[in-house]
């Protein structure tokens, strides 16, 4: 018999909150994080605004030694995994826990941050020697990597990437791997930190970059804003949750991945159709059911008319009584993370029944004609399953289920 | 105390986190819970900072074992290296 899969606890840091609640309240309160960015050369950038975490002093957190070893998006990643391991009481419950829990994150480009000093030192400054944690600071499972020594997680962990769905692939293992008995407890989520000049700059060329707001589904939309931070959850067996009087903040019910199989950039509506339908028929899910999908919504033309029409054939007639909003006009795009900060837009809808906004909605654009939440979070009577969204670059789709928990 | 054994013993302690008063010349590395990662920026740190390269990819653990011993045998290669540069 398969595993039912709960969640647990719950960790996040973001431009728009440093833990769940904070997170939570901004989400209601449709509170944007959106801002001025702030690293060295700027000014040299064409988009200059962001959901950048300010005044962010890593010191506070770690030791000294410790933050020589890790990029900032590792950082992000162990703050968040720490609140989502303490919220979920499993220290306290059992001390065995950590020895079959496994992790898996997903991130794009991993350490870029170290990257781009990297390359700096050796470029600009003509030095011809790098620090000897270059590599492991850089590599992408090096989040996954530090949060195991940390917590002694001894089962198994990788770091997946699949550019924006990264984390929502990261996060459909990890219900796979419980679902099939592989491990009771999986630590899941992403992070990324795209914000320093060496990493904004490449994104200009690709011409998606808002210059105004991002504005999801609304007239006058002009594309993304980036953000950075980290999700991360703790994924449970229904089993082991109940047995350890575990708080359950939500039920994971499905997944589904799909390829567009067709362009880099350009993403077409077939592979979102299919991962959508796959999601249903993989968590035996009538579409009725469905009350909220939190969008992969980027803000550009071309992504929100495509998910438009997705939603619009996959969910026919019903789709009139489904509320769709992206959160990424307030936290910004989080790439490989951000399919886990938005994962708590879902765990919030799921747990309070408050469907929070797509804000900077300034009208109706035809090609998105559903409703998106504008502006303002709106209170659900009942909110059952919900879903969430990811279509990469590449053409990499992935959607995650969640129900509220019914024993 | 001489200056390589001064600088020595302040990037052993930071490496340690410790202060370097607690590092003595019989001070063995074993002891001074140096991980992998740390003895790695160790050597990069007295390489920064003699100007010099010291002999670490391809050794055997033996002869690791002799290099990183005490704090003494440390200096004792540093002074070597040292000297066959001069």
């Amino acid at each position: 018999m398969k595993n039912r899969v709960v969640i647990t606890g719950m960790g996040g840091v973001s431009s728009i909150g440093m833990s769940v609640p904070e997170i939570y309240n901004s989400l209601r309160e449709g509170k944007s994080g959106i801002g001025q960015l702030e690293f060295p050369d700027v000014s040299r950038l064409k988009v200059k605004t962001g959901g950048q975490i300010k005044n962010f002093d890593p010191s506070n957190f770690f030791e000294l030694k410790q933050v020589d070893r890790m990029d900032r998006f590792s950082q992000f990643a162990l703050l968040a995994a720490n609140e989502a391991i303490t919220t979920s009481g499993l220290k306290t419950c059992r001390e065995d826990w950590s020895e079959n829990a496994g992790i898996i994150l997903g991130s794009s480009i991993g350490g870029i941050e170290t990257i781009n000093n990297s390359y700096k030192q050796v470029f600009e400054e003509g030095h011809n020697r790098l620090h000897p944690l270059t590599i492991p600071k850089i590599m992408n499972n090096s989040a996954t990597s530090l949060i195991s020594i940390e917590y002694q997680i001894q089962g198994p962990s990788f770091t997946v990437s699949s550019a924006c769905s990264s984390a929502n692939h990261a996060m459909g293992l990890a219900y796979e791997t419980i679902k099939s008995r592989k491990s009771e407890v999986m630590i899941t989520g992403g992070s990324e930190s795209f914000l320093s000049f060496g990493g904004i700059k490449p994104w200009e060329s690709l011409r998606i970059l808002s210059q105004s707001k991002c504005r999801p589904f609304s007239k006058g939309r002009d594309g993304l804003v980036h953000g950075e931070g980290a999700g991360i959850f703790v994924f449970e067996s229904l089993e082991s949750a109940k047995k350890r009087r575990a708080t359950i903040i939500a039920e994971v019910v499905g997944f589904s991945m799909s390829s567009d199989a067709s362009d880099l950039i350009k993403p077409n509506n077939i592979g979102p159709k299919k991962a959508l339908r796959g999601v249903l028929k993989d968590g035996m899910i009538n579409k009725t059911e469905v009350s909220y999908i939190n969008a992969h919504g980027t803000g550009t033309i071309l992504n929100d008319k495509v998910e438009c029409e997705a939603i619009n054939t996959v969910f026919g007639p019903h789709t009139r009584a489904l509320k769709v909003s992206s959160t990424k006009a307030m936290h910004g795009h989080l790439i490989g993370a951000t399919a886990a900060i938005e994962l708590l837009a879902c765990t919030l809808a799921v747990s309070e029944k408050v469907i929070p906004p797509t804000i900077n909605y300034v009208g109706l654009d035809p090609d998105c004609d559903l409703d998106v939440v504008p502006n303002y979070s709106q209170e659900l009577k009942s909110v059952d399953v919900v879903l969430n969204n990811s279509f990469a670059f590449g053409g990499m789709n992935a959607v995650l289920a969640l129900r509220k928990y019914d024993d | 105390m001489n200056s390589i054994e001064q600088k020595v013993l302040e990037l052993v302690g930071e490496q340690a986190g410790i202060d370097p008063k607690e590092v003595s010349l019989n001070s063995k590395f074993e002891e001074l819970n140096l991980d992998s990662v740390a003895i790695v920026e160790l050597v990069f740190m007295l390489e920064e900072t003699f100007k010099i390269s010291i002999p670490f990819e391809g050794l055997d653990e033996s002869e690791l074992k002799r290099n990183f011993n005490t704090v003494s045998s440390l200096i004792n290669l540093l002074e070597d290296l040292l000297q066959k540069n001069a």
